[in-house]
């Protein structure tokens, strides 16, 4: 059962997926429902012996291209709509133990152009008006499989956050007439303080009002919508950017960091959204090495994020951890 | 559990490909195959492997089945 349900109070859709309480929970690592099929007998999702990338349909779909009809009744008040969408799985590789971080430069190019296809394919569907590429990794974060992968979720509406983004650059273009991210970006460049690094399309550095310690946004230099905006040398500096920022996260620790990556880019409802400025964010769950960043009272009750540090620390923390740039990771 | 062993092989309802890649790039083939269950899959390969054209449709094969079986549920 999966429907979406207003929330009135918060102006938000609220997505019920009942059948998602049976999906799989943490297999032991030989029977990794991510891995390909071997001789071994057992069925993975990947009836094959080898692959490089593979997408296939979620299992427990929060969104279905055919939903079921909702199971309870709209009211004036409570507006309850069919949760049509597409949920996909992206398996990174065939290798159970190979993070983004172990990848090479020219693996997650490859990822890039996977993710590029897939918004481009999910986006031209006429129900669905946004594309969330994501990636959830570490047990802290509540993943169930460990084999690297990632989600996407192409959804029937623009999600809030990226929503409340939109106004605001909406806003700041009526203002000034300029991308609200690319005078972000532009600030933020001239500071220094805050970046972590920085290559030839791409720059990363801690927000200004970071809501997690060692939170990152990787930003295009120049103004882009989308991975539609791309070219090979932009895919390129990103997979190194990628590769760099996750490598000095499972350095920091000397551990594997857990994070969320989410990927926000121009919706896909027909409108043309041309001040909104593709940007990847990291939320990094440790804030020490043995220490969660949890979301509590203040963060789920009130919604304001309580920062136990301060940005420009947090930066130069990450500057110095190795790789320090991208020498040697193919750039 | 979606692992849950239903035969050995991959019936492929429906193959589709698309080649891509800007020059300069290799080249992209999704290879797009239909499960038992209704839900797609997509194997994505990259370069000019041998292997990797033998499985494009435009060779008109579909993918070779595996021995033991006739039908994969996954």
């Amino acid at each position: 059962m999966s429907e979406m349900r207003w929330d009135p109070t918060l102006s938000e859709w609220v997505v019920t997926a009942t059948h998602r309480l049976d999906r799989t929970y943490k297999p032991p690592a030989g029977f990794c429902p991510l891995c390909p099929t071997t001789g071994s007998g057992l069925q993975t999702e990947i009836p094959r012996d080898d692959f490089e990338i593979a997408v296939f349909e979620n299992k427990f779909p929060s969104f279905r291209s055919e939903p079921p009809e909702p199971a309870v009744a709209a009211t004036d008040l409570y507006g309850v709509s069919p949760a049509q969408g597409v949920c996909e799985v992206v398996v990174y590789s065939p290798r159970h133990d190979l993070s983004m971080s172990g990848q090479s430069v020219a693996q997650i190019e490859r990822l890039i152009r996977v993710w590029t296809d897939r918004y481009r394919e999910l986006g031209g569907h006429d129900f669905v008006k946004y594309v969330l590429i994501f990636e959830n990794r570490g047990e802290e974060v509540g993943v169930t499989l460990h084999h690297p992968h990632g989600q996407i979720y192409a959804m029937p509406f623009i999600p809030p956050r990226v929503a409340r983004e939109l106004e605001s650059a909406q806003r700041h273009g009526e203002k000034t007439g300029r991308c609200l991210f690319c005078d972000v970006i532009s600030e933020e460049c001239k500071d220094g303080r805050r970046i972590v690094a920085r290559n030839r399309h791409f720059a990363a550095g801690v927000p200004f009002a970071a809501h997690f310690p060692y939170e990152i946004h990787v930003y295009s230099l120049a103004h882009a919508g989308s991975l539609l905006d791309f070219g090979p040398h932009e895919r390129q500096a990103l997979a190194a950017m990628l590769k760099l920022i996750t490598a000095k996260y499972d350095n920091l620790f000397a551990r594997p960091m857990p994070y969320m990556l989410i990927m926000h880019q121009r919706p896909t409802d027909g409108c043309p959204h041309d001040h909104y400025h593709f940007h990847i964010e990291f939320y990094p769950l440790l804030r020490a090495s043995n220490k969660l960043k949890f979301l509590a009272g203040s963060e789920s009750g009130g919604g304001t994020f309580i920062n136990d540090t301060l940005p420009e620390e947090k930066a130069e923390e990450l500057r110095d951890t190795e790789p320090r740039d991208f020498a040697g990771l193919g750039e | 559990m979606i692992w849950a062993p239903h035969g050995e092989s991959a019936e492929t309802k429906g193959v589709s490909a698309v080649k891509d890649g800007a020059q300069g790039e290799e080249e992209m083939i999704r290879e797009r195959v239909v499960k038992d269950d209704g839900r797609y899959l997509i194997f994505y390969h990259f370069g000019p492997d041998e292997r990797k054209k033998e499985r494009c449709p435009e060779d008109a094969r579909p993918p070779k089945k595996r021995k033991g079986g006739d039908s994969a549920h996954v």
